[in-house]
C-alpha cells in the first residue's frame, strides 16, 4: 500500500530529482512496506511524507535558484525555523497547549461570535440599502395634556403625502407598514409577514429586484384594489422551489388571489431587520384601516421613510418636516397640531431612540471584550509561569550568542501560534454560539448572512494577533530584560518574589473581570425572575387567545345580505362559546373586545358631577367589553361588588366593573359601586358601577398603571373586533387544536384561526432580560471557570516557585496545617482584592446598566454579596490542591535540590 | 578554489547529524540508513522515505556524501540500490559539529556542578 502511495508520489515530484532518485525510493519504500508491521499510525506517517515532500521539494528548489541568481532571503527562512521550534517546544507540553488553544478559542470565538451580530445590528443595518446613512425614518413627539411627552414612528398617510409634495429637504419620501396575512388557504394557511409599502420605497433605498419587478406608483391606486405582489426570496425558495418563471402566476393572500411581478433579492427588509415574506401596494393596507385613509388624522398605521437631499443635515430635515406637518395639520387635536417632527437613522426603534435590544447588544459587545480579556491576562499569567520554568533555557542561548531580538521573536512567535490556533478554533467556537444566539435571542430577525462572513475572519485573525503580541509582550519583554549571568547561577526556582507579583496582579485582574460580569449576570437574572413573577392581573400562561381570519365580506354583494353576515359573524363567538366550553381540557371561556395585551380601546368617558376626570400618565381609562365568566377566564380577581352575569348583555341595564386603580383614583376615600358613568358622546344614560375589579397591565411590562373597566359584551357602542378567550392548563397545543376543528367546523367562512397563549403576546417584550441573563450568565460562569483555574495554576506555581521557604520552614517544624494556612492565606488575599476592585467597578458601571434592569437595583445587595461568596469559594476551591501539594513537600528533597 | 570552512555549516539538523553518523560507520543504501537511524536514535527518529531522499539529494548537492560501490559483503539482491559514503567534507562537518556540541554539554555541565544538566 505504502508502495503505491509513493509510486503516486513520484509523479509530483520534479522531474531531475525523479530520475536521479525515482527507482531508489520505490525500492526502499517497498522494503519498508514488507518489514513494518501495518499499523495506522504507519499509514498516516508515510502519507503526510508523501504530500509534504513534493511540496518541500518544489521550495527548496525555488530557494537554490533564487540562491543562485545571488537574491538572498535568509530573514525569512531563519523565521521558519523558529516557527518550527515554536511548534516543537508547544507539542513538548501538551496540556499548557491545550488549556490555552482553549482560553483563547473560547475568548476570540464569543468576539467573533458577537461581531457578526453587532455587524448586522450596529454595523451594517438591513441589507440592500444604498448609501444607508442618508435614510432616515421620521418620527413625531408630542405632548397631550396632563400626559407624558411621547414619541411615535406611526404616522398616516396624510403625512406622508405632504412630505412627499412639500418638503424640499428629502430627495424621496416612502411608506412602510408590516401586518400579519394569511397564505393559501385550509391545511396549507400558514401567517406570513407582509409588509405594505409606497412604491417609492424601492428606488428610494436603491435596491434591484432579483427577477421580474417592484410594483410602480399606478399598481398601488387610492382605491387599494392592486392585484400584484412582490415575493421574498425565501418565499420564492420556499413555496415555489426557486422556479426561475415565478412572474406571472398567482398567490393566495387573505383570500386574495396575487400575480407574483418580481422577487426580491436574498435577505432584503426593506428599511428595518424583520422577516418579510410578500410586498404589497401600501394603499391596500391603507383601505383595511380606515376608509378616508387619504385624509385622516386620526389613524397612524405606517412608518415614513425618506432619503435626505444632498446637503441636508437630519436637524434640517426634522425643522422642515416640522413646519410641513405644522401648516398642513387640519385635525382637531391641539398637541399633534403642536407636534415636534424630528429624523433618525434605520437603527433606532419605534419611539425613535436606539432600540432597548441594540443598547443590550452594546453591552454585550463590551461583555464579550471583557472575556478576552480575562482569557488574554489567564493566557498571559500561564506563559509567565512557562517563561520562568524556561529562564535557564533562554539564558544558556543567550550565553551562547543567540541575538537578543532572536529569542524576544521566538517567544513572540510562540504566542500569535497559539492565537492563530486559538483563533481557528474559535471560529468553530463562533459558528456554534452565532446560530445559537440568532436562533435563540434575535429570532425575529431575517439573518440574510451564515454567522461567519469573511469580515468576521479577519476581524479574528486580527484580534489574535493584537492579542498574540500583547500576551508575548510580557515574556519577551522579561526575557530581553534577563540578567543572563544571574539566571545561570542561581537555581530556577529562586529569584521568585518580583516574578510572582506581576501573576498575582494578573489572576486579580482576572478575579475582579470575572466578578463585574457575574454581578451583571446576577442583575439580569434578577431582573428577568422579578419581571416573570411579576403579578400581571391575569394569569397570562394559562389563557389561549383565540382570533380568526374570514374570507372578505366584499364578496357579499353590499346590501341586506352583507349586513346579515356581518351580523351573524359578531355573534358568532357567542354560539361557539358553549361548544368551547365542553372542550375537554376547557376550564373556562370567555368573549372578550379589548385583552390585555392585545386591542385597546377608548372611548369618552365622563363621570356625573364632575367637571374632569383626573388624568394619569398612562392614558385611558380604557375599556373593554366582556362576556359572563370574563374575570374567571383571565384570573382577575374581583375585589368588591359582582362580576358579569348571564343577565348582563344587549338591552338590559348598562352596568360596569371598574380597576381598583380607576376606584381609587376618581372616587378617593369613596365607594365606587353604585357610582355613574356616562359613556360615549353625546348624552348616554347612566352605567351603573357593580364591581371593582383588580389591577391590570394593559399592554406593556413597563407600562404606567392604567385605570381601566369593563362593560358586558353587547353593549359596546364605537368599538369591536372580538377575541376569544380560553382558560386551559394545557396550552402545549391539544387543546388549541380542538379548538381549532370546533371553529372550522361550525362556520365555513373561516379562513384560519389562531390560538396562541396570552404569555406569548408578552414574551418578545422579556426579550432584553433574556438576552442580557442568558449572555451574562454565560460569559460570566466562563469567566469565573477562567479566573478559577488562574488562581488554581497561579497557586500552584507559587507553591513551586516557594518550595525552598516552605521546607525551611518546615525543617524549622512547622506543622502541615501552617502551611495549608500560609498557601490559603496567599490566595484568599488574591480573591478577596478581585472581589474588592470588581464590586467597586460593578457598581461605578451600574448606573450606566440601571436603565436595562427591571425593578432592580444596579446595587443590590443579595446579588453583590452571593457573587463575592462565589467568588471565593470557587477560589478556595482553586487553592485546595495546591495547598495539600504544600503540605506533602519534602524538606530535605527540596533542600537538598537546591 | 578556497576550501569550504566545515564551521560554516554548522549547526546541522539532527537528521542531517544521524544521516552523516550512520554512513560515518560504513556505506549504507536508503533502506539501511533508515533503519540504522532509527536504530542510532534509539527509535526516536523515523525516517520517512520522502523526506530522507530530499535530505539525500541535499547532501549530494552540497558535497556532504557522495556514491559509492557496493561493499563486498553486501548480500543484496538487487543492483539497482545505491550506496553512499560521506566525502572528506561531509567527515570533517560531522566532526566540527560534534565538537561543537561536546563543547556545549560541557558548559552545561559545568554550570550544573558536573551534573548531566536538566534544562527544562
Amino acid at each position: 500500500m505504502v508502495e503505491r502511495l509513493y509510486r503516486i508520489l513520484l509523479r509530483w515530484l520534479p522531474r531531475d530529482f525523479r530520475e536521479r532518485f525515482g527507482t531508489e525510493m520505490l525500492d526502499t519504500a517497498r522494503a519498508l512496506d514488507a518489514e513494518r508491521p501495518r499499523r495506522p499510525w504507519t499509514a498516516v506517517r508515510a502519507m503526510s511524507d508523501a504530500i509534504v515532500t513534493p511540496i518541500s521539494l518544489h521550495a527548496e528548489l525555488r530557494r537554490d535558484r533564487r540562491l543562485a541568481t545571488g537574491r538572498r532571503r535568509v530573514p525569512m527562512e531563519s523565521l521558519v525555523r523558529d516557527v518550527g521550534f515554536a511548534l516543537r517546544g508547544l507539542r513538548r507540553d501538551p496540556v499548557f497547549t491545550l488549556f490555552v488553544g482553549v482560553t483563547l478559542a473560547l475568548g476570540i470565538g464569543a468576539n467573533a461570535a458577537m461581531f457578526g451580530i453587532a455587524d448586522r445590528l450596529l454595523l451594517s443595518g438591513p441589507t440592500h440599502v444604498q448609501d444607508a446613512g442618508r435614510v432616515v425614518r421620521l418620527y413625531s413627539t408630542e405632548l397631550p395634556p396632563g400626559m407624558r411627552e411621547f414619541t411615535t414612528s406611526g404616522f398616516g398617510y396624510i403625512t406622508f403625502d405632504l412630505l412627499r409634495r412639500d418638503a424640499r429637504a428629502f430627495e424621496q419620501v416612502a411608506t412602510f407598514a408590516r401586518n400579519d396575512g394569511v397564505a393559501g388557504r385550509g391545511a396549507d394557511a400558514r401567517t406570513v409577514k407582509v409588509a405594505f409599502t409606497s412604491a417609492s420605497l424601492f428606488p428610494l433605498l436603491g435596491v434591484r429586484p432579483a427577477l421580474g419587478r417592484f410594483f410602480t406608483e399606478a399598481e398601488d391606486p387610492p382605491t387599494g384594489v392592486s392585484g400584484v405582489v412582490v415575493l421574498s426570496d425565501r418565499a420564492w425558495r420556499d413555496w415555489f422551489g426557486a422556479a426561475p418563471d415565478v412572474v406571472g402566476r398567482t398567490v393566495t393572500l387573505n383570500d386574495e388571489s396575487l400575480e407574483v411581478i418580481g422577487v426580491a433579492p436574498p435577505g432584503f427588509t426593506g428599511p428595518q431587520l424583520g422577516r418579510v415574506d410578500l410586498w404589497r401596494p401600501g394603499n391596500a393596507l391603507a383601505v383595511r384601516v380606515t376608509n378616508n385613509f387619504q385624509s385622516a388624522w386620526n389613524s397612524q398605521w405606517l412608518q415614513v421613510i425618506g432619503r435626505l437631499a444632498p446637503g441636508v443635515t437630519r436637524e434640517q430635515a426634522g425643522a422642515e418636516a416640522t413646519a410641513v406637518h405644522r401648516r398642513g395639520y387640519t385635525g382637531g387635536e391641539p398637541s399633534t397640531a403642536q407636534a415636534r417632527l424630528h429624523v433618525a437613522g434605520l437603527g433606532a426603534n419605534d419611539a425613535g431612540v436606539e432600540a432597548i435590544e441594540v443598547r443590550v447588544l452594546r453591552w454585550l459587545t463590551g461583555v464579550t471584550l471583557v472575556v478576552l480579556l480575562i482569557a488574554c491576562a489567564n493566557v498571559a499569567n500561564l506563559l509567565l509561569a512557562r517563561g520562568v520554568r524556561r529562564t535557564r533555557e533562554v539564558a544558556i542561548r543567550a550565553a551562547l550568542g543567540a541575538a537578543r531580538w532572536r529569542l524576544v521573536r521566538l517567544l513572540l512567535i510562540e504566542s500569535v501560534l497559539l492565537s492563530l490556533a486559538g483563533a481557528a478554533a474559535g471560529v468553530f467556537v463562533a459558528h456554534l454560539v452565532g446560530n445559537a444566539a440568532r436562533q435563540v435571542l434575535f429570532e425575529a430577525i431575517e439573518w440574510s448572512s451564515p454567522p461567519i462572513d469573511v469580515r468576521v475572519l479577519i476581524a479574528s485573525a486580527g484580534l489574535a494577533m493584537i492579542t498574540g503580541l500583547l500576551i508575548g509582550a510580557v515574556p519577551a519583554w522579561r526575557a530581553s530584560r534577563g540578567d543572563v549571568s544571574a539566571a545561570l547561577r542561581t537555581g530556577v526556582r529562586e529569584g521568585g518574589g518580583r516574578r510572582s507579583r506581576l501573576r498575582t496582579a494578573l489572576t486579580v485582574t482576572q478575579a475582579a473581570l470575572s466578578v463585574v460580569l457575574l454581578v451583571g449576570a446576577g442583575l439580569f437574572v434578577k431582573s428577568l425572575w422579578t419581571v416573570r413573577t411579576l403579578d400581571l392581573g391575569v394569569d397570562a400562561d394559562r389563557i389561549l387567545v383565540v382570533e380568526t381570519t374570514r374570507e372578505s365580506l366584499a364578496r357579499i354583494p353590499a346590501g341586506p345580505a352583507r349586513e346579515a353576515e356581518r351580523q351573524r359573524r359578531r355573534l358568532f363567538f357567542f354560539e361557539a362559546l358553549e361548544r368551547v366550553r365542553a372542550v375537554p381540557g376547557v376550564e373556562q371561556a370567555s368573549v372578550a373586545i379589548g385583552t390585555p395585551f392585545g386591542n385597546r380601546f377608548t372611548v369618552r368617558l365622563r363621570v356625573a358631577d364632575r367637571a374632569e376626570l383626573p388624568r394619569l400618565p398612562g392614558g385611558g381609562p380604557g375599556i373593554s367589553a366582556v362576556s359572563a365568566g370574563y374575570f374567571e377566564t383571565a384570573g382577575t380577581p374581583i375585589r368588591r361588588g359582582r362580576a358579569f352575569t348571564q343577565e348582563d348583555g344587549p338591552g338590559t341595564a348598562p352596568v360596569a366593573i371598574v380597576s381598583e386603580l380607576m376606584a381609587s383614583t376618581i372616587w378617593p376615600g369613596g365607594d365606587a359601586i353604585g357610582q355613574c358613568l356616562l359613556i360615549g358622546d353625546g348624552t348616554p344614560a347612566c352605567t351603573r358601577v357593580v364591581g371593582v375589579a383588580g389591577n391590570t397591565y394593559r399592554s406593556r411590562l413597563r407600562e404606567d398603571p392604567v385605570m381601566h373597566y369593563y362593560i358586558p359584551a353587547g353593549q359596546e357602542a364605537g368599538f369591536g373586533g372580538a377575541a376569544l378567550l380560553v382558560r386551559t392548563p394545557d396550552t402545549g397545543g391539544v387543546v388549541s387544536g380542538e379548538i381549532r376543528r370546533v371553529f372550522t367546523g361550525l362556520d365555513g367562512s373561516i379562513v384560519y384561526v389562531t390560538a396562541e397563549t396570552m404569555q406569548s403576546r408578552i414574551d418578545p417584550q422579556m426579550r432584553p432580560w433574556r438576552l442580557g441573563a442568558t449572555v451574562f450568565a454565560l460569559s460570566g460562569l466562563l469567566a469565573l471557570v477562567v479566573a478559577g483555574i488562574g488562581i488554581y495554576s497561579a497557586m500552584s506555581y507559587l507553591v513551586a516557585d516557594r518550595r525552598g521557604e516552605i521546607s525551611v520552614r518546615m525543617a524549622l517544624g512547622a506543622q502541615g496545617r501552617d502551611i495549608t494556612r500560609l498557601v490559603l492565606r496567599g490566595s484568599l488575599l488574591m480573591a478577596v482584592a478581585g472581589v474588592a476592585i470588581g464590586e467597586v467597578m460593578a457598581a461605578s458601571l451600574g448606573r450606566y446598566v440601571e436603565p436595562l434592569l427591571f425593578n432592580t437595583s444596579p446595587r443590590d445587595p443579595v446579588v453583590f454579596f452571593g457573587i463575592a461568596g462565589l467568588l471565593i469559594a470557587v477560589a478556595l476551591a482553586g487553592t485546595l490542591v495546591p495547598a495539600l501539594r504544600a503540605r506533602r513537600i519534602n524538606a530535605v528533597d527540596a533542600l537538598k535540590g537546591s | 578554489v578556497p576550501r569550504p570552512d566545515p564551521a560554516d555549516f554548522l549547526p546541522l539538523k539532527s537528521d542531517v547529524l544521524l544521516i552523516l553518523l550512520a554512513l560515518a560507520a560504513r556505506p549504507l543504501h536508503g533502506y539501511g540508513i533508515i533503519r540504522d537511524v532509527e536504530a542510532r536514535s534509539e527509535g526516536q527518529v523515523v525516517l520517512q522515505t520522502g523526506a530522507l531522499y530530499r535530505t539525500l539529494r541535499r547532501l549530494l548537492g552540497d558535497d556532504f556524501i557522495e556514491e559509492c560501490p557496493r561493499p563486498s559483503g553486501e548480500d543484496s539482491d538487487d543492483e539497482r540500490r545505491r550506496y553512499y559514503q560521506p566525502t572528506p567534507l561531509g567527515r570533517a562537518v560531522l566532526q566540527a559539529e560534534v565538537d561543537r556540541m561536546s563543547r556545549l554539554v560541557r558548559a552545561a555541565r559545568l554550570t550544573a556542578g558536573g551534573k548531566l544538566p536538566r534544562l527544562l
